[in-house]
Protein backbone atom coordinates (compact mmCIF):
# COMPACT_ATOMS: atom_id res chain seq x y z
CA UNK A 1 0.00 0.00 0.00
CA UNK A 2 1.55 3.32 -0.98
CA UNK A 3 2.54 5.65 1.81
CA UNK A 4 0.88 9.03 1.17
CA UNK A 5 2.48 10.87 4.07
CA UNK A 6 4.36 14.04 3.19
CA UNK A 7 7.57 12.63 4.60
CA UNK A 8 11.04 12.82 3.14
CA UNK A 9 11.44 9.09 3.54
CA UNK A 10 8.66 8.52 1.02
CA UNK A 11 10.79 10.31 -1.59
CA UNK A 12 13.74 7.97 -1.24
CA UNK A 13 15.56 7.41 -4.49
CA UNK A 14 18.34 5.11 -3.34
CA UNK A 15 18.31 1.71 -1.74
CA UNK A 16 20.78 -0.22 0.39
CA UNK A 17 20.54 -3.89 1.15
CA UNK A 18 22.93 -5.82 3.31
CA UNK A 19 22.84 -9.54 3.86
CA UNK A 20 23.92 -10.72 7.28
CA UNK A 21 24.13 -14.51 7.77
CA UNK A 22 22.71 -14.13 11.30
CA UNK A 23 20.20 -11.29 10.88
CA UNK A 24 19.18 -11.95 7.32
CA UNK A 25 18.50 -9.22 4.81
CA UNK A 26 18.52 -5.62 6.01
CA UNK A 27 17.14 -2.81 3.86
CA UNK A 28 17.52 0.96 4.04
CA UNK A 29 16.26 3.81 1.89
CA UNK A 30 18.55 6.68 0.96
CA UNK A 31 18.09 10.29 -0.09
CA UNK A 32 20.42 12.12 -2.44
CA UNK A 33 22.14 15.29 -1.28
CA UNK A 34 21.63 17.98 -3.95
CA UNK A 35 24.94 19.68 -3.06
CA UNK A 36 27.41 16.77 -3.39
CA UNK A 37 25.36 13.98 -5.06
CA UNK A 38 26.13 11.76 -2.08
CA UNK A 39 23.50 9.53 -0.55
CA UNK A 40 22.51 9.15 3.10
CA UNK A 41 20.24 6.73 4.91
CA UNK A 42 16.89 8.08 6.02
CA UNK A 43 14.91 6.47 8.83
CA UNK A 44 11.31 7.59 9.33
CA UNK A 45 10.71 8.81 12.85
CA UNK A 46 14.37 8.89 13.80
CA UNK A 47 14.01 12.49 14.94
CA UNK A 48 17.28 13.45 13.29
CA UNK A 49 17.37 17.13 12.43
CA UNK A 50 18.85 17.84 9.01
CA UNK A 51 19.60 21.01 7.10
CA UNK A 52 17.23 21.94 4.32
CA UNK A 53 18.23 23.97 1.26
CA UNK A 54 15.34 26.16 0.15
CA UNK A 55 16.97 26.68 -3.24
CA UNK A 56 17.13 22.98 -4.01
CA UNK A 57 14.05 22.13 -1.92
CA UNK A 58 15.89 19.10 -0.60
CA UNK A 59 17.47 17.82 2.60
CA UNK A 60 21.27 17.94 2.82
CA UNK A 61 23.72 15.30 3.97
CA UNK A 62 25.64 15.83 7.22
CA UNK A 63 28.84 17.11 5.63
CA UNK A 64 27.05 19.52 3.31
CA UNK A 65 24.93 20.69 6.23
CA UNK A 66 28.09 21.85 7.98
CA UNK A 67 29.40 23.56 4.83
CA UNK A 68 25.98 25.11 4.26
CA UNK A 69 25.96 26.63 7.74
CA UNK A 70 29.58 27.81 7.52
CA UNK A 71 29.03 29.46 4.11
CA UNK A 72 26.06 31.49 5.26
CA UNK A 73 23.40 29.23 3.72
CA UNK A 74 24.95 29.62 0.26
CA UNK A 75 23.57 27.03 -2.15
CA UNK A 76 26.23 25.30 -4.26
CA UNK A 77 24.32 22.78 -6.31
CA UNK A 78 26.14 19.67 -7.52
CA UNK A 79 26.09 20.96 -11.10
CA UNK A 80 27.82 24.13 -9.89
CA UNK A 81 30.26 22.05 -7.82
CA UNK A 82 31.24 19.97 -10.85
CA UNK A 83 31.58 23.14 -12.93
CA UNK A 84 33.89 24.56 -10.25
CA UNK A 85 36.05 21.43 -10.21
CA UNK A 86 36.23 21.32 -14.01
CA UNK A 87 37.29 24.97 -14.23
CA UNK A 88 39.62 25.05 -11.25
CA UNK A 89 37.40 27.35 -9.20
CA UNK A 90 36.94 27.17 -5.43
CA UNK A 91 34.44 24.50 -4.44
CA UNK A 92 32.07 27.07 -2.94
CA UNK A 93 32.15 29.48 -5.89
CA UNK A 94 28.75 30.71 -7.05
CA UNK A 95 28.47 33.29 -9.86
CA UNK A 96 26.93 36.59 -8.88
CA UNK A 97 23.46 37.12 -10.29
CA UNK A 98 22.18 40.72 -10.44
CA UNK A 99 18.52 41.57 -10.86
CA UNK A 100 17.81 45.04 -12.30
CA UNK A 101 14.41 46.61 -11.69
CA UNK A 102 12.24 47.66 -14.59
CA UNK A 103 13.43 45.64 -17.55
CA UNK A 104 15.07 42.33 -18.15
CA UNK A 105 18.09 43.02 -20.34
CA UNK A 106 18.94 40.21 -22.68
CA UNK A 107 22.03 39.99 -24.89
CA UNK A 108 19.98 40.55 -28.06
CA UNK A 109 18.72 43.90 -26.70
CA UNK A 110 22.19 45.32 -27.04
CA UNK A 111 22.37 44.53 -30.77
CA UNK A 112 18.88 45.85 -31.55
CA UNK A 113 18.93 49.24 -33.34
CA UNK A 114 17.45 52.16 -31.47
CA UNK A 115 13.92 53.15 -32.57
CA UNK A 116 14.93 56.82 -32.29
CA UNK A 117 16.88 57.95 -35.39
CA UNK A 118 20.34 59.15 -34.72
CA UNK A 119 20.68 57.50 -31.35
CA UNK B 1 19.21 6.79 -21.40
CA UNK B 2 23.00 6.83 -21.06
CA UNK B 3 25.29 3.93 -21.70
CA UNK B 4 25.88 1.68 -18.71
CA UNK B 5 29.02 -0.19 -17.73
CA UNK B 6 30.33 -2.41 -14.93
CA UNK B 7 33.69 -2.50 -13.20
CA UNK B 8 35.21 -4.86 -10.65
CA UNK B 9 38.06 -4.64 -8.18
CA UNK B 10 39.64 -6.90 -5.57
CA UNK B 11 42.07 -6.09 -2.82
CA UNK B 12 43.03 -6.43 0.81
CA UNK B 13 41.39 -3.94 3.14
CA UNK B 14 43.25 -1.79 5.64
CA UNK B 15 43.89 1.86 6.39
CA UNK B 16 43.09 3.95 3.32
CA UNK B 17 43.31 1.20 0.73
CA UNK B 18 41.41 1.62 -2.52
CA UNK B 19 39.40 -1.25 -3.89
CA UNK B 20 38.07 0.29 -7.06
CA UNK B 21 38.26 3.72 -8.67
CA UNK B 22 36.10 5.21 -11.41
CA UNK B 23 38.33 7.50 -13.46
CA UNK B 24 36.56 10.26 -15.34
CA UNK B 25 37.39 11.70 -18.76
CA UNK B 26 37.34 15.23 -20.13
CA UNK B 27 34.40 14.44 -22.38
CA UNK B 28 31.99 12.84 -19.97
CA UNK B 29 30.57 13.06 -16.45
CA UNK B 30 30.25 9.45 -15.34
CA UNK B 31 27.62 8.68 -12.72
CA UNK B 32 28.22 5.80 -10.31
CA UNK B 33 24.87 4.28 -9.42
CA UNK B 34 25.48 0.81 -8.01
CA UNK B 35 28.04 -0.63 -5.60
CA UNK B 36 28.33 -4.18 -4.30
CA UNK B 37 30.97 -5.17 -1.76
CA UNK B 38 31.72 -8.45 -0.07
CA UNK B 39 34.50 -10.63 1.21
CA UNK B 40 35.78 -13.73 -0.50
CA UNK B 41 37.86 -14.94 2.46
CA UNK B 42 36.89 -17.50 5.09
CA UNK B 43 34.10 -16.00 7.23
CA UNK B 44 35.41 -14.20 10.28
CA UNK B 45 34.29 -11.39 12.56
CA UNK B 46 36.31 -8.50 11.19
CA UNK B 47 34.94 -5.04 10.49
CA UNK B 48 35.84 -2.60 7.74
CA UNK B 49 34.86 1.01 7.27
CA UNK B 50 34.25 1.79 3.61
CA UNK B 51 34.01 5.20 2.01
CA UNK B 52 33.08 6.46 -1.43
CA UNK B 53 35.16 9.58 -1.98
CA UNK B 54 36.05 11.97 -4.79
CA UNK B 55 39.70 12.13 -5.87
CA UNK B 56 41.73 14.62 -7.88
CA UNK B 57 44.69 12.41 -8.84
CA UNK B 58 44.44 8.76 -9.85
CA UNK B 59 47.59 7.51 -8.10
CA UNK B 60 49.24 4.35 -9.41
CA UNK B 61 46.76 1.55 -9.85
CA UNK B 62 47.74 -2.09 -9.66
CA UNK B 63 45.77 -3.04 -12.74
CA UNK B 64 43.07 -1.43 -14.76
CA UNK B 65 39.68 -2.92 -15.43
CA UNK B 66 38.15 -2.24 -18.81
CA UNK B 67 34.52 -1.25 -18.19
CA UNK B 68 32.15 -3.90 -19.45
CA UNK B 69 29.19 -2.53 -21.40
CA UNK B 70 25.77 -3.73 -20.30
CA UNK B 71 24.63 -3.45 -23.89
CA UNK B 72 27.06 -5.29 -26.19
CA UNK B 73 26.24 -2.80 -28.96
CA UNK B 74 27.61 0.13 -26.96
CA UNK B 75 31.07 1.52 -27.71
CA UNK B 76 33.95 1.37 -25.27
CA UNK B 77 33.50 3.40 -22.14
CA UNK B 78 35.06 6.85 -21.98
CA UNK B 79 35.57 6.51 -18.24
CA UNK B 80 37.86 3.85 -16.85
CA UNK B 81 38.21 1.71 -13.74
CA UNK B 82 41.33 1.31 -11.62
CA UNK B 83 41.77 -1.73 -9.43
CA UNK B 84 44.36 -4.05 -7.91
CA UNK B 85 46.99 -3.18 -5.35
CA UNK B 86 47.62 0.55 -5.66
CA UNK B 87 51.29 1.55 -5.64
CA UNK B 88 50.25 5.10 -4.80
CA UNK B 89 46.80 5.80 -3.49
CA UNK B 90 44.65 8.37 -5.32
CA UNK B 91 44.56 11.87 -3.85
CA UNK B 92 41.20 11.86 -2.16
CA UNK B 93 39.35 15.08 -1.41
CA UNK B 94 38.97 15.60 2.31
CA UNK B 95 35.39 15.69 3.56
CA UNK B 96 33.95 14.62 0.23
CA UNK B 97 32.35 11.38 1.37
CA UNK B 98 29.56 10.45 -0.98
CA UNK B 99 28.64 7.33 0.95
CA UNK B 100 30.18 5.53 3.87
CA UNK B 101 29.36 2.41 5.79
CA UNK B 102 30.90 -0.12 8.13
CA UNK B 103 30.66 -3.72 7.18
CA UNK B 104 31.33 -7.01 8.89
CA UNK B 105 33.38 -9.44 6.82
CA UNK B 106 30.42 -11.83 6.73
CA UNK B 107 28.08 -9.27 5.22
CA UNK B 108 27.39 -8.53 1.58
CA UNK B 109 26.51 -4.91 0.93
CA UNK B 110 24.69 -3.40 -2.03
CA UNK B 111 23.79 0.18 -2.83
CA UNK B 112 21.72 1.05 -5.85
CA UNK B 113 19.88 4.11 -7.09
CA UNK B 114 18.35 5.46 -10.26
CA UNK B 115 21.23 5.51 -12.81
CA UNK B 116 21.07 9.28 -13.34
CA UNK B 117 20.82 10.01 -9.60
CA UNK B 118 24.08 8.45 -8.47
CA UNK B 119 27.46 9.94 -7.62
CA UNK B 120 28.60 12.34 -10.33
CA UNK B 121 32.25 12.79 -11.22
CA UNK B 122 33.48 15.94 -13.00
CA UNK B 123 34.53 15.88 -16.65
CA UNK B 124 38.15 16.39 -15.70
CA UNK B 125 41.06 14.11 -16.48
CA UNK B 126 42.49 12.14 -13.53
CA UNK B 127 39.45 13.00 -11.41
CA UNK B 128 36.87 10.52 -10.29
CA UNK B 129 35.33 8.55 -7.47
CA UNK B 130 36.98 5.85 -5.42
CA UNK B 131 35.69 3.05 -3.21
CA UNK B 132 38.19 2.55 -0.40
CA UNK B 133 38.52 1.05 3.05
CA UNK B 134 39.44 3.81 5.47
CA UNK B 135 40.07 1.48 8.38
CA UNK B 136 39.75 -2.23 9.11
CA UNK B 137 40.35 -4.69 11.92
CA UNK B 138 41.57 -7.30 9.46
CA UNK B 139 43.30 -7.57 6.11
CA UNK B 140 41.03 -10.00 4.29
CA UNK B 141 40.60 -9.64 0.55
CA UNK B 142 37.37 -7.89 -0.35
CA UNK B 143 35.66 -7.43 -3.67
CA UNK B 144 33.86 -4.40 -5.05
CA UNK B 145 31.72 -4.18 -8.14
CA UNK B 146 30.31 -0.94 -9.44
CA UNK B 147 28.10 0.22 -12.28
CA UNK B 148 28.20 3.62 -13.90
CA UNK B 149 26.30 5.45 -16.59
CA UNK B 150 27.74 7.97 -19.03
Amino acid sequence: MPDERAHSSTNAIGYIEAFDPEKGKMEFDTLRCPHCSGHFVVRPGSGKVRSFCGHCNRLLCDLCSVKFAMNGMKCVHVEQLLHNIEHGLPDDFVPTVVAMPGKLWLPQDIKRPSPIPGR
Amino acid sequence: MGRRYTGHGTGAVGTDKSLLTLISATTIRPCLYEIITGCEATPADQATDFKVVRFTAVGVEGSGFTPLAHDPADPASLADYGSGVFGTEPTYTASAFLLQWSQNQRVTFRFVTIPEMGFLAPATAANGIGIKSSSATGTATHEASACHVE
